[in-house]
């Protein structure tokens, strides 16, 4: 080999272990430790000032690298922040300055990685939150004779927070499948395309009930009209305050 | 371009389209062999891929079905080739053979539907509920009790339960006019864990009625439902 081949070829080797490693650096190297609470608190106040991020109360771990993090303001509201590790980094994706309830989607069609979060002022007098999973019953007649029934679905799930008013929860196994199994069968159903990718499990919704100690529906009062700042790729979905009539 | 057909990868659609390429590859060796030069075997598979992007109309009937009208690949081919006759000359009928194996997808595209509906026949219950070694129920309404699937008495019956109408109207109307409260849901049960008919990779929602004796399979095309004379449920407390 001459001398410029072999500057050719050691050239392209070193460009491919350098591209590697950086596939590996930035994509598949296990997470780092998480930040501490004070550079927690700074980068939350650096990002979105009016979230005034004081105590940080917990830091949840929903996967290796999906932490959430209930925090206290200054002023006494109770918040949420949704830490991502990306790029290998400890990022802030999402601020909510109040913590009413939310459906962290951490991949998009897979309800196994949905979680439910939420951090509820103390002076809600919270006691327990019914989740709910519900459906409207439908029916469909196609060309006169092709018909489709959709039952109701209403499926529920308790969590006390009389001792903790944060939490991040999975959805119930029960949940899964039959959010998994109703998309399949709309994805399956699809006409495939490059450009455009429908979006599936639409008619799911996800509410919940707040209840004091005397069993009576609050209001979260201290807990709404928060406001959030997103600056990552996060997908959150609300959760409906549910009231008895929305239910069978 | 039809190369979405392995990507449905239902058992039939496979072979159909491994079928498509030992049909082209018959083809390919016969241009070769009335070749005085003949051009290497890489050469010629990527004069073949690139022949067959097209540009096509998609109609849609039960299915959709692609219509190839213009040679794009055969055109790019020509324009890249053409500098040198006697090449172009050689890799034409590759180009050409390209563009037309769209028409041999489709062919086959179409002849897979029967066949699909032959071997996995939609209205037997056999076709969604192959294997239920693994299954449960759950309820996914309030009205749903604590009861269990009776696996054995399902396994039982299976061959023998039959197709009925679906008569979504009144089943909707019929929960939706009772005065009983809570509401009672006609299909408060999810069955999961059934394996469909190895190969058919189907998608399907099995719900299971009320009484125990009813079976609505909801698939990617339409719905199913199946009768019992006996209950498919057991237990309660």
């Amino acid at each position: 080999m001459t001398m410029k081949k072999k500057l050719f070829t050691s050239g392209i080797v070193l460009a491919v272990m350098l591209l590697l490693f950086l596939v590996y650096w930035y994509y598949l190297a296990k997470p780092g430790s998480l930040p501490t609470n004070e550079e927690l608190i700074a980068e939350i106040n650096e990002i979105y000032p009016q979230a005034r991020a004081d105590v940080i109360q917990d830091t949840i771990s929903i996967d290796e690298k999906h932490v959430l993090v209930p925090f206290v303001s200054t002023n006494e509201e109770y918040g949420l922040s949704y830490l991502v590790w990306e790029k290998h980094k400890w990022k802030v994706v999402n601020i909510d300055t109040k913590g009413y309830p939310m459906l962290w989607k951490i991949e998009k069609n897979n309800p196994d990685s949905y979680y439910l979060v939420w951090n509820i002022q103390p002076s809600d007098q919270l006691q327990y939150i019914d989740f709910y999973m519900t459906r409207d019953r439908g029916f469909r007649i196609s060309y006169g004779t092709e018909h489709y029934y959709y039952p109701k679905v209403q499926m529920v799930q308790r969590v006390n927070a009389q001792e903790k008013t944060y939490g991040a929860m999975a959805l119930p196994d029960e949940w899964q499948s039959f959010m998994s199994s109703l998309m399949k069968v709309e994805e399956a159903s699809q006409p495939q395309s490059l450009f455009y990718e429908m979006p599936i499990g639409q008619s799911i919704r996800i509410g919940f009930i707040p209840y004091d100690k005397n069993d009576k529906i609050t209001e979260l009062e201290g807990s709404i009209n928060g406001s959030s700042y997103t600056i990552g790729d996060i997908q959150l979905d609300f959760v409906l305050h549910l009231y008895e009539e929305d239910l069978e | 371009m039809s190369f979405d057909i392995i990507f449905n990868n239902n058992l039939i659609e496979v072979l159909g389209f491994f079928f498509a390429i030992v049909v082209i590859f018959y083809f390919a060796t016969r241009i070769n062999r009335g070749l005085s030069v003949k051009p290497k075997a890489w050469k010629i598979f990527v004069v073949i891929v690139v022949g067959i992007f097209s540009f096509s109309i998609t109609l849609t009937f039960n299915m959709l079905i692609k219509i190839p009208l213009l040679p794009l690949g055969v055109w790019l081919l020509y324009f890249v080739l053409r500098s040198d006759e006697n090449r172009w000359r050689t890799y034409r009928k590759f180009a050409w053979l390209g563009f037309w194996s769209n028409f041999l997808f489709l062919l086959i595209s179409l002849v897979t539907i029967p066949i699909f509906n032959f071997v996995y026949p939609k209205d037997d219950l056999t076709t969604y509920l192959a294997n239920i070694e693994n299954t449960s129920i759950h309820a996914i309404h309030p009205s749903g009790e604590s009861l269990s699937l009776d696996r054995e008495s399902l396994q039982k019956q299976i061959p023998s339960m039959t197709k009925e109408e679906i008569n979504s109207d009144q089943w909707y109307n019929d929960t939706y006019l009772s005065e009983s409260s809570p509401k009672e849901e006609r299909f408060p049960y999810q069955l999961i864990g059934a394996l469909p008919k190895w190969g058919s990779s189907l998608n399907v929602m099995i719900l299971i009625e009320d009484d125990g004796k009813g079976i609505l399979i909801t698939t990617t095309k339409e719905q199913q439902y199946f009768r019992s004379d006996k209950s498919l449920l057991e237990g309660g407390e």
